[in-house]
């Protein structure tokens, strides 16, 4: 027995803001251009610089330097496509990412969890990933899975098992590629294609997307981007993600910083799209600031990167995944996480990201209190009912109704009334009462309904001879980095 | 130097569309020519029928055509000035900033020292009127507790502790009827310096409750109406509560919400043509298994951005209701999620002014520590409002190129020229203590940022005898009302 997995509910709005003038857009484009041109690109990949020299960019073969020019990187980007789908394991759970809704996202990847059982901090495991996985199952508004936290118990192999524990425990999307020694890949591309059916399933319908960060400034991870090419060579889309901190990796300044973030980016997606034209890419930018009185890091500063990111994204004529963020910087749970998720939430209906949110975890993405996502989860859905706007029709001024009660008097008795009066959805986590008539504090609730679902819901598993399969490929995987270690 | 710090928004943006809106208005019409509004007072029925109402002397009940109404409403200035008493302090209401004010009029407050909740006291409007004119958030200040203290003078009490202690423009909400206005109106005479400037410059403004559905309060509205003939600016506020004093739709609550509104404003233009008065829309939702007020829900954030964009279509300024929500304790998730949504919904609608930093327990308990938390979402909401300037300098392409790829911006001067530009929230992201300290939990850096600001800040003093003329107006009052 299996529990069934709801259908996903995807943020339409109409509250969609285009923050940066078309004028400001075209700056910042033409800043990216500039410098790709004009400073270049660090790709640590003989496979990487070996390809764009063959497409007329200029390589400095010593420092490993890039330059593109403008219309090399405008041909590249004309060639990967505004729209494509990202694969459930049922046609219902499909993403079309085509900037018409956005689609709700987990948080990741953190180190340390709070054990659901014993309240202590300690390092994440594989089954954490699992568990994550499988309580975001049965959270509607939930349409992809980024493994939460790193399988530590794995070691070299950690991401494998990562992409192993979301493919297995739900069947929504899973972002189950990450960079792994180059090596690895194919046993993750094979993956994939074992739960696809067939490579061209996996075209058809990726099962996984992989995400690629870039170094900031101007820089590529070598085995990111050997990585990335594998992905996209089988078809799978990649998102390549840039994290410039303004004041260290990054100027000082928002649009620097997202000159700096879209360089990076936009030289990503241009070698995928030499290497594999058509292959489905996707951008994305984290922008955060180096606290000057003491080098930390904070990622909430109030700047509106959701929509500018995503305007940039879209600039570029690919889907955008990131921006509006509920995850923040508050190390446990408080004012300070309701405060970052409000913030983040009231965001996403306006930022237009197709794939945004990130919810569930706390301590700049590092902690993972099992709670926390039911939390951010419950802001999410607030978020929801108050951006979708009113559904208005004549009828809803109850004009009659208003004259029948007149004034000084009340609506508890009228009719309308008790129709109505449960159209509103009431947040299950705030304003409960213990038996003693004591407001119960929302955490507490929360922590009961997170383990409510981790008890009773159980998504369908995989057919038995995809999970022997998977097994296989793991073991594999495994005495692979073996040998290469 | 006061430095008062308003949300402007590049662009404005509402929940209703042009339809939404204009249905709403003529439903609102139809209740008014048809249903009409109950007022309770000889003088305001008299006015009415004077001006062509139809008055119903019974049921004390004022229908009012819709003629009427537009042509009483196109009196009412859409754009006027709040004054303070120093420079920087005039909050000239045009639509192009918000400005933010303390919440009230609670009952309650948690001691200073002690913690223990108690009966609110004129110390407590003083203490807070201190810290609301240290803080750039707060732009006027309302009396946020009770001077209960002062039994019936406990509203002049509270215009007294608050001209005394705040630079600031002051809002009463606690002024009932017209003798008690009388006084109010001599202290904010005394504070303007005459009557003249005090109709040019008005240091206090007023707020006048009406009671849903459909009908005003005696004595608020006589008060009203004492106010509006001296120059005082009056607003009134409607808290329709859908399913018990509202239908249980939104519509239908702001509908009778803009109803008694509108029937309030227009007999301000009939007793004071050219009065300014603004417009003030509060929803909340009744609890269906409880009876309870819930503040916290998707359905008010929606009625009072409609709220701005209502006044906005009668031509008026607007008070949005923002903060002010019903969780019981600060420094909870629950508050931190709450305060977000409203103040960001209605200053992007372009409120002119809002009201809400500082209460909890839907706005009866002061806990003095909370201001400090709402005063940095106000300042998180001020920021991204601004936006970004992608300029040259911003965009920083030279400085790029000279890092390069795997460099960094550490030592460069345009980092240490900008990085300090960000504003960076303190409370959440606070000074790290001194080695081996610990870090204090964010209520208690709250509760010593607050403790800073009463230990230091001292708002310029009202002359002493402006002071000693306040107190001879709340001695006179206590005489002449046997008090």
């Amino acid at each position: 027995m299996y529990s069934k997995t709801p259908d996903i509910i995807p943020f339409t709005s109409p509250f969609k803001v285009e923050l940066l003038t078309q004028a400001q857009l075209e700056t910042l484009q033409g800043g990216t251009l500039r410098l790709l041109d004009e400073v270049g690109v660090h790709f640590p990949s003989q496979g990487a610089l070996e390809i764009f020299a063959d497409h007329g960019a200029q390589v400095d073969w010593e420092t490993e330097t890039v330059r593109i020019p403008p219309e090399l990187v405008q041909k590249a980007m004309s060639t990967a496509p505004r729209s494509f789908v990202l694969g459930g394991r049922e046609e219902r759970f499909d993403l079309l990412l085509d900037g018409s809704c956005s689609h709700l996202c987990t948080d990741g990847t953190g180190v340390h969890v709070v054990d659901l059982e014993t309240q202590e901090m300690r390092a994440s495991r594989k089954e954490d990933v699992a568990r994550m996985a499988r309580v975001c199952d049965a959270l509607p508004l939930i349409s992809f899975y980024w493994p939460m936290v790193s399988a530590q118990d794995y070691g070299r192999t950690a991401p494998l098992h990562q992409c192993h524990a979301g493919l297995t425990s739900t069947l929504k999307h899973v972002r189950g590629g990450m960079t792994v020694p180059p090596q690895l890949a194919p046993y993750v591309v094979e993956m994939a294609m074992t739960v696809a059916g067939s490579a061209e399933a996996l075209r058809q319908r990726p099962p996984i997307c992989a995400n690629i960060c870039t170094i900031a400034p101007l820089s590529q991870d070598g085995h990111g981007i050997e990585t990335a090419l594998v992905y996209a060579e089988a078809g799978i889309p990649t998102s390549f993600m840039a994290m410039p901190t303004m004041g260290s990796t990054a100027p000082a300044t928002p649009p620097g910083a997202l000159a700096v973030g879209d360089a990076e980016v936009v030289s990503g997606m241009v070698l995928l799209q030499l290497a594999y034209p058509g292959a489905p890419v996707f951008h994305s930018i984290l922008v955060s600031l180096m606290e000057p009185r003491t080098g930390g890091y904070v990622s909430t500063v109030p700047v509106f990167w959701s929509m500018m990111t995503a305007q940039l994204a879209h600039a570029w004529n690919v889907p955008s995944l990131g921006g509006a963020r509920v995850s923040g910087d508050a190390p446990d749970i408080g004012w300070q996480s309701g405060r970052e998720g409000g913030f983040g939430s009231a965001l996403i209906p306006l930022c237009g990201s197709e794939v945004t949110g990130l919810l569930g975890l706390l301590g700049s993405a590092m902690i993972l209190y099992p709670e926390q996502m039911i939390l951010d989860y419950e802001i999410c859905q607030f978020a929801y009912d108050v951006l979708h706007g009113f559904e208005f029709d004549a009828a809803d001024m109850a004009l009659d109704v208003i004259k029948g009660v007149g004034p000084r008097s009340h609506f508890l008795a009228q009719k309308h009334t008790r129709k109505h009066i449960r159209d509103f959805r009431l947040s299950p986590l705030l304003r409960q009462k213990d038996s003693d008539g004591n407001l119960r504090d929302p955490r507490e609730v929360a922590l009961e309904e997170f383990k409510r679902l981790d008890e009773a819901h159980h998504p369908q598993p995989l057919p038995r001879e995809a999970l022997a399969e998977l097994d296989r490929i793991l073991a594999a995987a495994e005495r692979e980095a073996e040998r290469i270690s | 130097m006061i430095d008062i710090k308003p949300i402007r928004f590049k662009s404005h943006r509402g929940v209703l569309s042009a339809a939404e809106l204009a249905a709403i208005q003529s439903a609102t019409l139809r209740v008014l020519e048809h249903v009409g509004v109950c007022f309770p007072s000889e003088r305001a029925l008299r006015v009415f029928a004077e001006h062509g109402a139809q008055v119903d002397l019974d049921g004390q009940i004022v229908r009012l055509s819709p003629d009427l109404v537009t042509e009483a409403m196109s009196l009412a200035p859409r754009s006027y000035v709040l004054a303070g008493r120093a420079e920087g302090t005039d909050l000239l209401l045009n639509g192009t900033s918000s400005y933010f004010g303390t919440d009230g009029t609670g009952t309650l407050t948690a001691d200073f020292e002690t913690g223990e909740q108690r009966h609110s006291c004129k110390d407590d409007v003083a203490k807070m009127a201190r810290v609301a004119d240290h803080l750039s958030s707060i732009a006027f200040y309302w009396p946020m507790v009770s001077a209960q203290d002062y039994g019936r003078l406990a509203s002049l009490h509270e215009i007294d502790a608050s001209f005394n202690n705040t630079v600031k423009h002051v809002q009463t909400v606690t002024v009932m009827g017209e003798r008690m206005a009388h006084y109010a109106v001599r202290m904010a005479e005394v504070v303007a310096g005459d009557r003249d400037s005090l109709r040019a410059r008005p240091p206090l403004s007023s707020l006048v409750c009406t009671i849903a559905p459909l009908a005003q309060d005696k004595h608020g509205i006589e008060g009203a109406m004492a106010f509006a003939e001296a120059g005082i600016p009056v607003g009134f506020m409607s808290m329709p509560t859908i399913g018990s004093t509202a239908p249980a739709t939104a519509g239908g609550a702001l509908t009778v919400g803009n109803a008694e509104l509108v029937s309030a404003m227009v007999l301000m233009q009939l007793v004071a043509p050219g009065a300014p008065v603004f417009y003030s829309l509060c929803a909340s939702v009744l609890d269906p298994r409880t009876g309870g007020y819930i503040v916290g829900i998707p359905e008010k954030y929606l009625c009072n951005t409609a709220g701005v964009q209502l006044a906005h279509d009668w031509g008026v300024p607007t008070l949005a209701g923002a903060f002010a929500m019903d969780c019981p304790e600060p420094n909870t998730w629950q508050l931190g999620r709450d305060s977000v949504y409203t103040a960001l919904m209605v200053a992007q609608a372009g409120a002119d002014l809002a009201e809400g930093l500082g209460m909890v327990k839907a706005s009866t308990l002061l806990v003095p520590e909370q201001i400090m938390f709402d005063d940095e979402i106000y300042h998180t909401h001020r920021i991204l409002a601004e936006g970004v300037d992608v300029d040259a300098d911003s965009l920083a392409v030279d400085v790029i190129a000279d890092v390069g790829p795997r460099g960094h911006f550490l030592a460069q001067k345009h980092t240490r020229r900008r990085v300090r530009e960000i504003w960076i929230p303190e409370l959440t992201h606070p000074r790290p203590p001194r080695a081996g300290e610990p870090l204090d939990d964010v209520r208690k850096r709250a509760r010593a940022g607050l403790d800073r600001i009463l230990a230091e800040h001292e708002p310029e003093p009202l002359e002493e005898a402006a002071q000693a003329e306040l107190q001879a107006i709340l001695d006179a009052a206590g005489r002449e009302l046997g008090i």
